[in-house]
């Protein structure tokens, strides 16, 4: 549900999404969408189950970028994606907001940017912060006993600004409708190829 | 009609114990429930495992004040649908989940217009009573700023 928000920033790419909760499709568009096994620290079978499924699609799709918001699925898609020398990025959720969560730690193995969505928890764990889903959660005004970081794109590292004048995005924000919005954090790797007519 | 979610993956009997207990005292309200694998009994209550997404939307906008364990899933429901949010923390010495991250949830994002926390599962009937006002449309400034910041990591030589 987190990914399906941070879609504008690669609906311009073509997409796969992998997923362990079917009806995903909502808010996902036309992209296809893969089913995997969910899985987590205590279900070790499951994990092994999830992880061919998962290598199985990151080959078969072969993609430029794999980006998600976790949980465990996600972190053996960013290992898939790795192997294949894609770029990685972990969004931690923002459920995490005074620690990042196992699996976001876990991830920093495989993810070659790492963002929390919260200002503290990023300086603690060597990731970045630039902004997250919920409007004003870093906002003083809102959150009292919370930093006062602002997300400003200039105060981050030169190499991880913006790029200017690549910032397609054609779709609107924000789809309704989102599938199963209270269940738990769903676990959405998601593969976004950079250059759909490039080969691989 | 007050609607409650527990999400769909973990029970979370203390709170669907004080709603039915509630319920009980105020059998003029409807209340329906999500709670997900629990095999509990609770007479007054509308019980659902799980819900279809379409479902779970109508009953989440068509509810006076919602009542949920605080995922996040449920204030960004909360917030696209414009409904009042309790919000009843999961605690890992009581078995209700693996770590204490929905306390932590609740502490950094529970003072927000539109969300009232509940620590104390006895409060729930004071906070149903009078529920906090649906929360304020943000201008949408922190989510710009992480799409533009990803956008930009994608793009990316």
């Amino acid at each position: 549900m987190q990914l399906l928000m941070l879609r504008p920033s690669f609906a311009h790419h073509e997409t796969t999404w992998l997923t362990t909760l079917r009806g995903l499709t909502p808010g996902s568009g036309d992209a296809p969408v893969r089913i995997v096994p969910d899985c987590n620290r205590d279900t070790p079978l499951r994990v092994l189950a999830c992880l061919a499924a998962v290598t199985w699609h990151v080959l078969r799709c072969r993609p430029h970028v794999v980006i998600t918001t976790g949980a465990l699925p996600g972190v053996l898609a960013l290992a898939a994606g790795r192997l294949l020398g894609a770029r990685t990025i972990w969004v931690d959720s923002i459920a995490n907001a005074e620690e990042m969560s196992a699996s976001g730690r876990l991830a920093a193995r495989f993810a070659s940017h790492r963002l929390s969505q919260w200002p503290d928890v990023a300086e603690a764990e060597g990731a970045t912060f630039a902004g997250s889903i919920l409007n004003g959660s870093a906002d003083p005004l809102q959150g009292p006993d919370h930093g006062p970081v602002r997300p400003d794109a200039g105060g981050l590292p030169e190499d991880l600004r913006p790029v200017p004048g690549t910032l397609a995005r054609p779709n609107p924000p924000r789809a309704a409708g989102e599938p199963d919005a209270a269940g738990p954090q769903v676990p959405v790797p998601q593969d976004a190829l950079p250059d759909p007519g490039s080969p691989r | 009609m007050i609607f409650a979610t527990t999400g769909t993956q973990l029970p979370f009997p203390r709170l669907v114990r004080a709603l039915d207990a509630w319920a009980a005292r105020m059998p003029e309200e409807r209340v329906v429930a999500q709670i997900g694998p629990d095999p509990g009994r609770y007479p007054h209550l509308e019980l659902h495992a799980t819900l279809p997404p379409d479902r779970f939307d109508a009953l989440f906008s068509a509810a006076r004040v919602v009542v949920a364990h605080a995922g996040i899933g449920s204030i960004l429901a909360a917030r696209q649908y414009d409904r009042p949010l309790i919000l009843v923390p999961r605690r890992a010495d009581l078995g209700e989940h693996r770590n204490d991250h929905q306390a932590a949830t609740a502490r950094r994002l529970g003072a927000r217009a539109g969300l009232h926390v509940v620590w104390d599962e006895a409060d729930l009937g004071a906070a149903l009573a009078s529920p906090p006002p649906p929360p304020t449309t943000g201008d949408g400034a922190s989510l710009a700023a992480l799409h533009a910041h990803l956008a930009g990591l994608i793009d990316g030589a």
